[in-house]
């Protein structure tokens, strides 16, 4: 295996093999505390412009899926893939497995971040990183690898609209349901596709962007990658949807934006929440959740105007994890009721949201 | 006034029923005195840190079963009753105590699970009801009486599938069918068997993997992790190696399997904590339920040291009625307890297996559990850790190099890897470096391939090692520099969990190359690469903790602690796996120990790796390392943390056995340094030692060839009892009692050769054995406590039953055992607790054992006697001896009788002898000793019986000296039978007795008796241990097993036990005068 190099914006670095594509990358250093799952974190949009540290030392035991490199939704039935490719921009492992067995998937981790064009680093100490991330809010690496020089700049995704990259660029449409819900495309998820399918939605996907709004019973606003101030572009787009007081449901980004839309702030976490062991607390029935979590910014609850309540809250640092209106149908939450990968615990918020469409 | 709560214990520990329910039962009464209960403990497993006698605490020392717990209950008048946390044995006593209306009649309320959820869980149909609401797929077996009803049931349930005949001895006519023309074949002959064979679907080669749940009152649930099974479905999970987490399945299984156990722990109402098994198709994401226990159990305990996360203290507040929300994560101390832990290492468990240890009993593992202890590896790579489970379970820094199986052929190993038996990972690995590819090997042993690529790669390794020997040698010796990167290959090699030994012995074909080894250990140091030290944090590193709970990895590059910083710190080492004759017992050393050491403020560190035990809860002390005790881990986290030294005496042999390694890393053992220690352990020092100090021993020798043997026996006459130094797995000893055995023994070549000469030694027949626990100082005896065994010479101490303090022996004996322990500790210098054997036979008096380190006894001893017995091994080793330490004990008798697992070991002749066979203990106390013996008795599985007693009573002494207690059990009103020598012996004195036959077909009277309960204890005393005696009432022995009868095989066993009952009927209807600990020795203070 041929040396590679991981450097960090405050000067420190780790040694360590390289994995994947040979090509140096650059991008905010998050980590993920998911035991499984690493499929779908390969996949999802949210982590688009982000080099992804796996805390769980073993990745690739059990494959990869067959990728679909076409965006007209055909990824959506590979267990796996929550989108058409990978959006990832660099991984670090600890022990990568060379070889897998499972049923169910197709290919090696190595082969699989090649075709996907993934650079990566391995043999890392992950947990000290970890610490260097947790302790060292916003640290941005680089992935060297053999030959390059090493005084490049650290490309810092939170300077820039990663939404505008992901998100589709025209509308699509999936399921043949008889309730018509249409989502917002900020980098969705293909589980809230495959899931609102599931409880018989027709699924109308726009463009983050779209000015005008598709008639629907309901409107989903999805997740998605980076800073939500930076897509603002779309505040409008959301006010007019709430013009409409059918069911709308935010979803992580979507809900981060949904605040920004009604007047609220949201605010960077010293950092992120990422992993499927998130446990956050319904305030009005008092029960608790385990959540799948994926984000780096949360709703400042003091901005909030007395119209909305905060309906989640994360037990371990308090910080909003839902809100709610308090006399329309309108939600957001922080954490991901799709799972794919994580508990599905809190599936039954989409279910009421489809119940909700009368 | 504080509400009282009745916690039920496990009691002795058996095979299924082990050390984890110590573990969880301690954290359950720490949990609810810290809540501000009083807590009452009914268990009499004396060895145990749950029965310690601690503020707000009250241990009652009696059997876990509804009399007793109801006397218990009746005394205490308890609010609350906790049946959770006591495996199988305290919810079969809740559920009696509940049938018998104590829990009504007393309005004691269980907390946990309800009896109405224990229930769904025991009872099948009812389980299989409560699953099918829940639309949970179960594998049901339907019968067949025809083949056209077989073939109807498996087109319903999909093929393969599993005919079974019921009541067909192992398992006759029973077999698998991929399809219909296999299904009427299997079927033809199952009828010819059974009027009807059960049809089920065949889960073979499927996975097996568990989740651990739990549920508090406002339905908060969680699963605290889960565990794969790395042998497939169809052994049993005690049995199996268990990874945590799963490996080999994807988020979509993990996340189905998930939400199937909250769906279960849901609608069964589980409060508290549940495991969930499941089998899980290798081909699809079909899956079915297997069993729920709605407990705390051995997979918990397991569950709980893998992740950190305290699941038994969290249980039991959460049964309270505290919401899991509401509770802090222990771990963290900033974060919940309601959340799920993250792992960023994986945790194996290996099963250790003493089976060679067991005559005659199959090895071949499956759905009953055979092991009886077991360890547990971390590491950042499956290889790592699984390197360090083989060295730890064999306590042996060879581990996956162990066995060299080498010139077996293709076949044998095929045979050895697909036959599930202790070592079959062994053949796994030796087929793989034959060259067969991991996914031929998946496709025969089921065993998922992602583990057989990793094995592949310690393979490949082992290859490199044996090609590039020279250069790698030239390298360590010389340092040549070798073409390849040195750094990088010993690196990796590190990384795949090889051992500093493992690698001495590929590169020299040596197996103890302790020169080489150190060698590799000095180039390794120089180049940096050492273990680095992580916490087990329950976050993935996500949170800020200051956890102690850590472990060692290669795959690494900083520590994630530093080294406590006043220099003040102590090492214990702990007992490793459970197995015969080191247990429990040796635990609880350790962990008073610790406690020692915090009380003097000293920093305690723990190095142990049995998941089991109470010394790997993170909180006994102020580190702990759940590591390997292998000389080279130890001298690893000595030299890192640079502690004051290493107590080595209190974890048994396995601790004891790594003083003069570690002596030779120039690490600082406290107490008995190795000098003392052979003084004790080499027969021919310490034969010196007595000779020169002028104490009597039986005579002995040790003989290289069989005239040598023979010469010997001609001197000393029988019976001989003959040690043989080659020994595969630390049995082999035996009493021979004529020439024939004798012979016998001999013409095994193993036995008796120049490298393994055989010890013989006179066997002293009839002689008193005495048992001495004690502490010396520097030479000096500072204490010592004297036991007797009721039985005489001839059971090991470890199966003998234990009376303390002795009653029978003469005072002016112990007085003289006295005065010979005295001289002996002085003579060999010993400096710590000790453990001395003598026989007296006639008024001699005869050293047979010195054991320099804590013993089997000690914390009955220190128990029974209120003296602690660690706190003096403190003062030894902190050198602030008082001058005197009292060991007057007050009216108060201790018993403590052995628990053997024999219903598990298909093929055992139970009967007792030199060789250790018991799995457990239990030690009862009482101002009467009748009283204490029969709660022992009782504790350990015996029943008073009510109906008939099968009689054979030894040679004419035994017989003689029983006929007055032969004649009491028919003042019991028992019916007596006998086979005709004991029959016409009691006949001809009057007794009325039955005369009755035997023979092994199942039909003969005393089969039928048995068969008909109208036997409920049988009593068979060999005359002698010929062969050829023990051959004649074997299969009588073996049937009490298939029937569950009470044996008594000791005729002084059998006249305690007698006694004891007759005591017991004659004071039934006297007012109960049962105590806890504490009120026994405050009682005898106030009698003072």
């Amino acid at each position: 295996m041929t040396k590679s190099k991981l450097i960090l914006s405050n000067g420190m670095s780790f040694e360590g093999d390289s994995i994947g594509e040979d090509k140096d990358i650059s991008g905010e250093l998050v980590f993920t505390t998911g035991m499984v799952g690493y499929p779908q974190s390969f996949t999802d949009p949210s982590y688009h412009g982000q080099t992804l540290v796996f805390s769980f030392p073993l990745i690739g035991n059990y494959g990869l899926p067959h990728i679909d490199l076409m965006t007209d939704g055909s990824h959506l039935k590979n267990e796996g893939m929550e989108s058409f490719k990978s959006w990832i921009n660099g991984v670090v492992l600890s022990s990568p497995s060379s070889n897998f067995s499972h049923y169910n998937y197709k290919h090696k981790l190595d082969e699989w971040l090649k075709m996907n064009s993934i650079s990566g680093i391995c043999n890392v100490d992950t947990r000290e990183l970890i610490h260097q991330i947790r302790d060292n809010s916003g640290l941005l690496g680089r992935i060297v690898k053999s030959g390059s020089t090493e005084n490049s700049e650290f490309f810092n995704p939170h300077n820039k609209n990663l939404v505008k990259e992901v998100s589709t660029k025209s509308s699509m449409s999936f399921g043949s349901g008889s309730k018509k819900v249409c989502v917002i495309d900020f980098g969705v998820k293909g589980a809230i596709i495959n899931k609102l399918v599931k409880l018989g939605c027709t699924v109308n996907v726009i463009p983050w962007n779209s000015t005008d709004i598709p008639k629907a019973d309901a409107y989903l606003l999805s997740n998605g990658p980076g800073n939500p101030n930076l897509a603002n572009e779309s505040i409008p787009l959301i006010k007019n949807i709430l013009e409409l007081k059918k069911p709308t449901l935010g979803i992580c980004l979507g809900h981060q934006l949904l605040a920004l839309a009604i007047g609220a702030n949201v605010e960077r976490l010293q950092h992120g929440h990422r992993g499927y062991n998130h446990p956050v607390i319904d305030t009005f029935s008092k029960r608790g959740y385990i959540t799948s979590q994926n984000h780096g910014y949360h709703v400042k609850e003091d901005t909030l105007s007395k119209d909305w309540q905060v309906s989640f809250r994360n037990v371990n640092d308090g910080s909003v994890e839902g809100i709610k209106h308090t006399h329309l149908p309108f939600e957001g939450v922080q954490f991901h009721p799709e799972a794919s990968g994580g508990p599905n615990d809190c599936q039954w918020i989409l279910e009421d949201f489809v119940e909700r469409i009368s | 006034m504080k509400e009282k709560v009745i916690i039920l214990g496990s009691g002795a520990l058996t095979i299924g029923q082990a050390g984890e329910f110590d573990y969880s039962g301690s954290q359950a009464v720490y949990a609810f005195i810290e809540d501000g209960y009083e807590v009452i403990v009914i268990n009499p497993n004396i060895a145990t840190v749950q029965t310690n006698p601690i503020e707000n605490l009250k241990v009652y020392l009696y059997p876990v079963n509804a009399e007793w717990v109801t006397k218990v209950i009746k005394k205490e008048k308890p609010k609350y009753i906790v049946a959770g946390f006591g495996g199988q044995t305290a919810i079969n006593c809740l559920l009696e105590l509940n049938e018998i209306g104590t829990l009504k009649d007393y309005q004691v309320e269980v907390l946990g699970s309800s009896i109405e959820t224990i229930h769904a869980t025991e009872d099948r149909s009812v389980f299989s009801e409560k699953m099918q609401e829940i639309q949970m797929p179960i594998a049901q077996s339907q019968a067949a009486s025809t083949i056209e009803a077989a073939l109807s049931i498996a087109s319903e349930i999909g093929y393969p599938v599993i005919a079974r005949c019921a009541y067909a001895l192992g398992g006759l006519g029973s077999g698998f069918a991929n399809n219909e023309s296999e299904l009427i074949e299997i079927m033809k002959k199952s009828l010819s068997y059974v009027p009807h064979a059960l049809i089920e679907k065949s889960l073979q080669g499927w996975k097996e993997i568990e989740y651990e749940v739990m549920r508090d009152l406002n339905d908060n649930t969680i699963c605290i992790c889960n565990m794969e099974n790395i042998d497939p479905l169809g052994i049993h999970t005690g049995d199996s190696i268990v990874v945590t987490p799963s490996l080999t399945i994807s988020d979509h299984e993990y996340q189905l399997l998930r939400d199937a156990s909250i769906k279960i722990a849901r609608h069964l109402k589980i409060i508290g904590e549940c495991n969930v098994q499941f089998a899980l198709s290798p081909n699809s994401s079909e899956f079915y339920v297997i069993e729920v226990n709605p407990r705390l159990s051995r997979s918990s305990a397991l569950a709980s040291k893998a992740s950190g996360y305290p699941i038994a203290s969290i249980a039991a507040r959460v049964i309270q009625g505290k919401f899991l929300t509401d509770l802090r994560n222990p771990v963290t101390e900033i974060t919940s307890a309601f959340f799920e832990p993250s792992l960023d290492y994986i945790a194996l468990k290996v099963p250790k297996w003493d089976l060679d240890k067991f005559q005659g009993v199959n090895d071949e593992l499956s759905s009953m559990m055979k092991s009886i202890g077991e360890v547990m590896s971390i590491g950042r790579s499956f290889n790592e850790a699984l390197q360090k489970s083989l060295r730890m379970v064999f306590s042996d820094s060879l581990g996956l190099f162990k066995f060299n199986y080498n010139n077996l052929t293709k076949a044998e190993l095929w045979e050895k890897a697909t036959v599930a038996r202790p070592t079959r990972i062994f053949a796994v690995f030796a087929l793989i470096l034959k060259g067969l590819t991991p996914l031929e090997i998946a496709e025969r042993t089921k065993i998922s391939a992602w583990f057989l690529f990793e094995l592949e790669k310690i393979s490949s390794l082992t290859k490199f090692l044996i090609s590039e020997k020279e250069n790698i040698l030239n390298k360590i010796n010389n340092n040549i520099d070798t073409s390849f990167n040195f750094y990088d290959f010993l690196r990796s090699a590190k990384e795949l969990g090889f051992s500093d030994d493992q690698l001495a012995y590929i590169l020299s074909d040596e197996q103890k190359n302790k020169e080489l080894s150190s060698k590799i250990r000095e180039v390794r140091k120089a180049l940096n690469i050492i273990p680095l030290i992580k916490r087990i944090d329950t976050s993935s590193g996500e949170f800020t903790t200051n956890t102690n709970y850590l472990y060692m990895t290669y795959h690494g590059s900083e520590n994630d602690i530093k080294k406590l910083s006043d220099n003040d710190s102590y090492i214990t080492l702990g007992a490793g796996a459970y197995r015969i004759g080191s247990s429990v017992e040796f635990d609880w050393a350790c962990c008073e120990m610790s406690r020692e050491l915090q009380k003097r403020n000293k920093m305690s560190i723990i190095i142990n790796c049995n998941p089991e035990t109470v010394s790997t809860d993170f909180k006994t002390s102020d580190r702990l390392y759940f590591e390997e005790l292998t000389a080279e881990r130890v001298s690893d986290i000595y030299e890192y943390e640079q502690p004051q030294g290493v107590i080595a005496c209190l974890g048994g042999q396995e601790a004891n056995n790594l003083i003069n390694p570690l002596e030779q890393n120039k690490v600082k053992v406290l107490a008995h340094s190795f000098d003392i220690l052979d003084r004790t352990e080499s027969r021919v020092k310490f034969s010196q030692i007595l000779e020169d100090s002028g104490i009597s021993q039986p005579k002995w020798a040790s003989a290289v060839n069989i005239q040598e043997a023979l010469e010997f026996v001609e001197k000393v006459g029988f019976p001989v009892l003959i040690r043989p130094s080659f020994v595969l797995s630390g049995s082999g000893m035996k009493v021979v009692y004529n020439q024939t055995d004798l012979e016998a023994c001999l013409g095994n070549s193993k036995i008796i050769s120049e490298d393994y000469p055989l010890i013989l030694t006179q066997f002293l027949y009839g002689a008193y054995e005495i048992d001495v626990d004690g502490v010396s100082h520097n030479g000096k005896l500072i204490s010592s406590f004297i036991s007797e065994h009721v039985e005489k010479a001839g059971i090991h101490s470890g199966d003998a039953t234990i009376i303390y303090p002795a009653r029978e022996l003469a005072v002016s004996t112990q007085r003289e055992i006295e005065a010979i322990t005295k001289k002996l500790v002085e003579a060999t210098g010993l400096n710590g607790p000790f453990n001395i054997q003598y026989l007296v036979k006639d008024h001699d008096i005869f050293v047979i054992e010195c054991n320099a380190r804590s013993s089997r006894t000690l914390p009955f001893i220190s128990k029974v006697s209120n003296k602690n017995i660690i706190s003096m091994t403190a003062d030894v080793i902190f050198n602030s001896v008082k001058n005197e330490y009292s060991t007057n004990t007050k009216d108060l008798y201790g018993v403590k009788a052995a628990m053997f697992s024999f219903n598990r070991l298909d093929g055992i002749d139970p009967i007792l002898g030199v060789e250790m066979l018991s799995t457990g203990e239990a030690g009862c106390i009482d101002t009467k000793i009748e009283n204490a013996f029969l709660q022992a008795m009782i504790s350990t599985g015996y029943t008073i019986p009510s109906k008939g007693v099968l009689l054979s009573t030894g040679d004419e002494a035994d017989k003689f000296k029983l006929l007055p207690t032969i004649k009491t059990l028919t003042d019991l009103g028992l019916n007596l039978y006998a086979t005709s020598g004991t029959y016409n012996f009691y006949k001809d004195r009057d007794i009325k007795i039955s005369e009755v036959n035997f023979n092994d077909t199942g039909d003969c009277e005393i089969q039928s008796l048995m068969k008909n309960k109208l036997i409920d204890l049988v009593v068979n005393i060999p005359k002698n241990y010929s062969k050829e005696e023990i051959d004649v009432n074997v299969n009588i022995r073996k049937s009490t097993i298939k029937y569950g009868i009470p044996l008594l095989t000791d005729a002084d066993k059998m006249l305690y036990f007698i006694n004891s009952i007759v005591n017991y009927k004659e004071n039934m209807n006297l007012k109960e005068e049962i105590n806890h600990i504490n009120g026994f020795h405050q009682a005898g203070e106030l009698n003072e």
